[in-house]
């Protein structure tokens, strides 16, 4: 047992090294976390990169299609929408919007839920049956209709939003929190640190909690892709970030309207949520594969 | 077999208990008196507007709220809406074969092609076959529902003019409701120009609506028949001199469908996510369309019964899946 | 003429490092209604030896012969789909994990049928009437009964009773029977075994029977081949094997069969290991764990020569030649 601790700080770098080698060889991961990280530069400089204000209208040019197109005009360079706002700020802007979105959804969600999971599996009994069964009535009501009345009673809003995608992506981190701790209880070195005398939150906290981490990032990846396409959808039906707010979803709302007559209101944002989306979850497989030894292949 | 579903009853009892409490109480969360959002611009007496509360039982205490609430859930009564005055269920059930007849027809074309797909995939594991079914994949798991039903607007009704922007059914016909279904109602009425025009307004909901699904059958199919591709019964099936095509579609694929199945149970939620955003796209008159508009009208009675009948429904479907793991796996079958 | 006559087989795998042989130059005969044992450890290419003759190797691996016949068929000239047909037909296997080797989806009953139809036979009751008479014969009781069990609702060695009756159901002229014996409870073992040897006198079909326990075939065996390696290095008639064994590898066999240790003494060993996959000596692939090594060893793979009917040998100095190792010993100290 003493030997297996000392041997630790010596393994890490050994294991990071060969997780990023795995990882690395799955060339669609590569290349999508490439994507990722050049959309989140592009995303923090948003006010610097963007030609204009997300939100200045310009009257005079409304639907200009994009600049290579007959009418386009070169300072706006992927057309403008209903009132003139230009396209390409609004989408470099909703990037930031996005990543915020994923990153405060996930934290939430993950805090909460892990919180909840650890909670479930350490004191079991009552306590456990009525986490878990919470969680089963919540995944009950399909993930957006339980967004739509988390909405309807907190009123709609961007964080309104975050917040009902965070409720309803939660119970999947629990029971996952809970399933590897339990695993992880049953282990020898959990009864060991036991005897040594740790009380039960360190227990919690410091020795089984970090052994369940691996499946959690691998979740937390996808639910960064699940939290941008439940945001976007809830945009879409005006029950999101609500107009000027330059959100992909809510753009997409906006321009139905238009389908007919101005396709590049419709195609620009719809693809930054595509492209977006298929990353992380490239990227999720990626290192589901790096991190789960079972499923190597 | 008998006591397996037993035990799935009683958890789906209290979980439906659970759902009617969280239905009962999300209503009474919302900031605001219902009653002041209801005739708060009618300029009523506050007399008035106790004697509506007292109708409506909003006097009582909540425990009490509650169990009248249950009372009149067990008579079948979910509530007036607001805004049309007409029963929930009534309502509910009127707009309900609309969303079947999408869904549906969705199930089937994804789990077809899904299931195609997935085992062309893994016949030819790790050719670009393989790599282009993967992608599919992929991309279908990521789409943005409400965009990709925009773009096959923009594409095969804007562009080509092939099939109709929305709708379920052109004006042009009048189809007498029997089933609800307007494909089955045409072909009972003996109206084949209506039975096609409601086909055509299927075709592109179908898709959008079974695109995601149909990635995750696909790539759940993939890997469950490799992994069966590899059992020992395979190889003796092979050893009866069993055709190709009989070794996978029999052998190989009843082992794969218990899996997929599992899996198809699992999206009965994104399913109905994707309803509610495909009939929001293609003004599809649905249960979808009518929940998210009853957010905008306020109209709580129907967001409260509708949210409540959902659940209940998806519960229902998530019971059939488990039925038919059974059915699919006699090793289940027969524990006790 | 031999029945199944089969020579210089090679088979080999892909691996990470490019393909490695698993048998070399195996050379195969059976006449009709003769039994013939194959022993070795695991992984000596007995069984890929026997999946290969079927041709039920993964497509991926590489198999090549110079002659691979059974009966009149040219099973290297056949076609894939031909070639099925002679395997559904003419020869069957029965596989070591009977649990496993049946598809726990269908009734026992449902598999033997679709054995049947697929050799088309016609007639739904005819059918059935065969099924249980097949059934009645590799004994199973109450076999109407069984029609309708799944594999798992059954003992293992129920389910090997119901592998054979698939697998002679369509009459076929060899059997191979791949570690038929191994999965299953000691008591079970020698019913499976007489049933064999009966089913193979009645329909007087040839039978392979392979095993890593001598003892196994000991009892049943016409003729033996002992197989290290991928390559076989004895084959004798099964008491001349008993009685003489000529090869090092075979005495240690023989040595190590409890029967022959004695209560009081441990069990005798092989030192050394097999050699590793992909890495095949150009020699003797049995010399580094010889007792009888010599230099001759090292230069090459010894011949698999005939000493006597029915015996071949691939060993410098077959035990009844013993003399000539002293020889090359003094030849080398020349």
């Amino acid at each position: 047992m003493s030997d297996a601790i000392l041997a630790v700080p010596e393994k890490i770098p050994s294991r990071a090294v060969e997780l990023w080698k795995s990882f690395a060889r799955n060339r669609a991961a590569l290349v999508s976390s490439v994507v990722l990280v050049v959309l989140v530069l592009l995303a923090i400089c948003a006010s610097v990169v963007a030609p204009h204000d997300p939100i200045e209208q310009f009257r005079k040019d409304i639907l200009l299609p994009p600049a290579w197109l007959e009418g386009g005009k070169v300072a706006f360079p992927l057309g403008t929408d209903d009132i003139g706002r230009d396209i390409l700020s609004r989408l470099l802007h909703g990037a930031q919007l996005s990543i915020l979105i994923g990153i405060i959804v996930v934290t939430i969600s993950l805090v909460v839920g892990c919180a909840l999971g650890l909670v479930a599996a350490f004191f079991g009994g009552l306590i456990d049956t009525a986490i878990m069964r919470v969680m089963d009535i919540l995944l009950v009501f399909p993930g957006l209709v339980l967004a739509v009345v988390v909405v309807a009673v907190v009123g709609p809003g961007l964080f309104n939003a975050m917040l009902a995608v965070a409720i309803v992506m939660m119970p999947s981190f629990t029971r996952l929190t809970r399933a590897s701790a339990l695993r992880e209880l049953s282990r020898e070195y959990v009864s060991a640190s036991r005897s040594a005398g740790a009380g039960r939150f360190h227990l919690m906290v410091r020795t089984v909690f970090p052994n369940c981490v691996a499946p959690l990032i691998i979740q937390a990846t996808l639910g960064f892709a699940n939290a941008i396409l439940d945001a976007a959808a809830l945009g879409f039906l005006g029950l999101g970030a609500q107009p000027p707010t330059p959100e992909w979803g809510t753009m997409l709302s906006g321009s139905l309207a238009y389908l007919q007559s101005a396709w590049w209101m419709v195609t620009f944002p719809g693809a930054c949520i595509l492209v977006t989306v298929i990353c992380f979850n490239l990227v999720g497989d990626g290192l589901r594969d790096a991190l789960d030894p079972k499923l190597r292949r | 077999m008998i006591r397996l579903l037993a035990r799935k009853a009683a958890i789906v009892l209290t979980t439906l208990l659970g759902a009617v409490l969280l239905a009962f109480s999300f209503v009474r969360l919302i900031p605001g008196d219902p009653i002041e959002v209801r005739y708060g611009d009618m300029d009523l007496t506050p007399e008035q507007l106790d004697a509506f509360r007292r109708d409506l039982g909003l006097d009582l205490s909540l425990p009490q709220q509650f169990l009248i609430y249950i009372q009149h859930l067990l008579r079948g009564d979910f509530g007036t809406s607001f805004t049309t005055n007409r029963p929930v269920w009534e309502e509910f059930i009127t707009l309900l074969p609309a969303t079947l007849e999408l869904t549906i027809c969705a199930v089937i074309f994804a789990s077809i092609f899904g299931i195609l797909l997935g085992i062309t995939a893994a016949v030819f594991r790790n050719s670009w076959i393989d790599y282009g079914v993967m992608s599919v994949s992929v991309t279908g798991a990521s789409m943005p529902v409400p965009w990709w039903g925009m773009m096959l607007i923009l594409l095969v009704s804007v562009q080509l003019g092939l099939l109709p922007v929305s709708g379920r059914l052109s004006a042009a016909y009048y189809v007498e409701s029997v089933t609800g279904f307007l494909t089955i109602d045409a072909l009972l009425a003996k109206d084949y120009e209506a039975f096609r025009s409601a086909l055509r307004h299927l075709v592109l909901p179908t898709i959008v609506l079974g695109t995601g699904i149909l990635a995750v059958i696909a790539r759940m199919t993939r890997s469950s028949m490799l992994e069966v591709l590899g059992e020992d019964y395979i190889r003796t099936a092979q050893s009866k001199g069993a055709s190709r095509a009989r070794i996978l579609l029999v052998h190989a694929l009843r082992n794969a469908m218990i899996p997929i199945v599992t899996i198809m149970g699992l999206q009965v939620g994104s399913l109905v996510a994707g309803a509610i955003l495909t009939e929001t796209v293609f003004s599809w008159p649905g249960i979808g369309r009518w929940l998210v508009g009853s957010v905008s009208t306020r109209d709580y009675p129907v967001l409260q019964g509708g949210v409540l009948l959902i659940g209940v429904m998806a519960m229902l479907v998530n019971l059939g899946v488990d039925v038919t793991y059974g059915l699919l796996d006699p090793r289940i079958r027969s524990r006790r | 003429m031999a029945y199944l006559d089969v020579r210089n087989l090679s088979v080999s795998f892909p691996t990470a490092r490019g393909y490695a042989r698993v048998v070399e130059g195996l050379d195969l005969t059976l006449d009709e209604g003769e039994i013939l044992g194959i022993v070795g450890e695991s992984g000596s290419g007995k069984s890929v030896s026997a999946l290969a003759i079927l041709g039920l190797l993964p497509p991926d691996s590489r198999v090549t012969a110079d002659v691979m016949r059974f009966g009149t068929h040219d099973l290297l000239a056949l076609s894939t789909r031909a070639r099925r047909r002679v395997v559904g037909q003419d020869m069957s296997i029965i596989f070591q994990d009977p649990m496993a080797s049946l598809n726990p989806c269908f009734t026992v009953g449902w598999q033997i049928d679709e054995t049947l139809r697929i050799g088309r036979m016609r007639g739904r009751g005819r059918r059935r009437d065969r099924v249980i008479e097949l059934l009645q014969q590799v004994g199973i009781p109450a076999p109407e009964k069984r029609l309708s069990a799944y594999p798992h609702q059954l003992s293992g060695g129920m389910n090997q009773r119901v592998m054979i009756a698939m697998a002679i159901a369509r009459n076929p002229r060899l059997l191979i029977a791949d570690e038929p014996t191994t999965a299953l409870d000691v008591t079970v073992q020698k019913q499976i075994l007489d049933l064999l040897s009966k089913l193979q006198r009645d329909t007087g079909m040839s039978l392979i029977l392979i095993s890593h326990d001598l003892g196994v075939l000991a009892r049943t065996a016409h003729r033996v081949m002992v197989m290290y390696a991928g390559e076989g290095v004895e084959e004798a008639e099964t008491r001349a094997l008993f009685t003489s064994p000529q090869h090092p590898y075979t005495r240690a066999l023989l040595d190590a069969l409890p029967e022959h240790a004695g209560a009081h003494r441990r069990l005798p060993t092989i030192p050394g290991l097999v050699p590793p996959l992909g890495a095949r000596p150009e020699s003797c692939i049995f010399g580094d764990r010889c007792r009888l090594v010599a230099p001759i060893c090292r230069e090459g793979r010894p011949a698999f020569e005939s000493h006597g009917p029915h015996r071949r040998v691939r060993c410098h100095f077959p035990a009844h030649r013993l003399d000539l190792r002293e020889e090359a010993h003094l030849v080398h100290a020349r």
